[in-house]
């Protein structure tokens, strides 16, 4: 996957535990962790807007393109 | 103010699963009285029926309790919550092939035991009628159907998983 999550480092750098955070948007502390982890197929925008508005930042702090991965090929593309 | 939202959103959702449950448990008793009234109505016939007879309830009788049987599963499936999953979608798919077979039985049988019949007794056959009435149209159509639904189980299946992949 192309798409590197840098939700951690955002966490680090606020100070923000994952607890505090999945609460504060209504997630699950799981599929926070699985977020973190880049293991998820899709991030809604209103989760997204509501973790830029918790951790006061923007979307391209949290994500980052790396054009050297290998992209994940997805049969719904085809 | 969001956290109660998704206690809110959770709670609806539990609600919406306890109906569906509890909709799949009564239909899925429902189906096993039919499955018992089935199996009873087939041994019931049997005494009085002859060898043809016999042959005929048996092989619609079969097929028709194992449809209601696989309907019963796939509803005691619904009940656990597993609604869009594999088991679940090949219940509903074996449940119209049995229907498929039932109807098809019920219509080819028939004839082909008369001709049995007659070969046996060393009598001859002249005609030989094969009858194809609108129950059995409905019933061959209510069997297509079946598998179209299980088609879009399947389709939902794909579409709640890769929902469950996104956050």
């Amino acid at each position: 996957m192309a798409i590197i999550v840098r939700l951690d480092v955002m966490l680090a750098l606020r100070k923000v535990r994952s607890k505090e955070l999945a609460a504060a948007i209504g997630i699950t502390e799981a599929n926070l962790s699985l977020l973190k982890a880049g293991k998820v197929k899709g991030i809604r925008f209103s989760t997204l807007e509501k973790i830029c508005a918790y951790l006061d930042c923007q979307p391209g702090d949290l994500l980052e393109f790396d054009g050297s991965l290998t992209p994940v090929d997805d049969p719904d593309d085809a | 103010m969001q956290s109660n939202n998704l206690f809110s959103q959770i709670r609806n959702n539990m609600a919406v699963q306890s109906a569906l449950s509890r909709n799949a448990k009564i239909l899925r008793y429902v189906t096993y009285a039919g499955v018992a009234l089935v199996v009873a109505a087939t041994l019931a016939g049997l005494p009085a029926a002859d060898l043809p007879g016999v042959i005929l309830l048996v092989a619609t009788g079969v097929p028709f309790a194992l449809a209601l049987w696989e309907l019963s599963r796939m509803l005691g499936r619904a009940e656990q919550g597993e609604i869009f999953s594999q088991p679940t979608i090949a219940h509903l798919r074996r449940f119209a092939l049995f229907v498929l077979v039932t109807a098809i039985i019920s219509i080819f049988l028939p004839p082909i035991v008369a001709i049995a019949a007659a070969l046996w007794a060393a009598e001859g056959l002249e005609h030989v009628a094969v009858s194809f009435e609108g129950g059995d149209v409905f019933i061959l159509l209510i069997s297509a159907l079946l598998f179209f639904v299980a088609r879009l189980f399947e389709e939902a299946q794909r579409i709640a998983d890769e929902n469950r992949q996104i956050v």
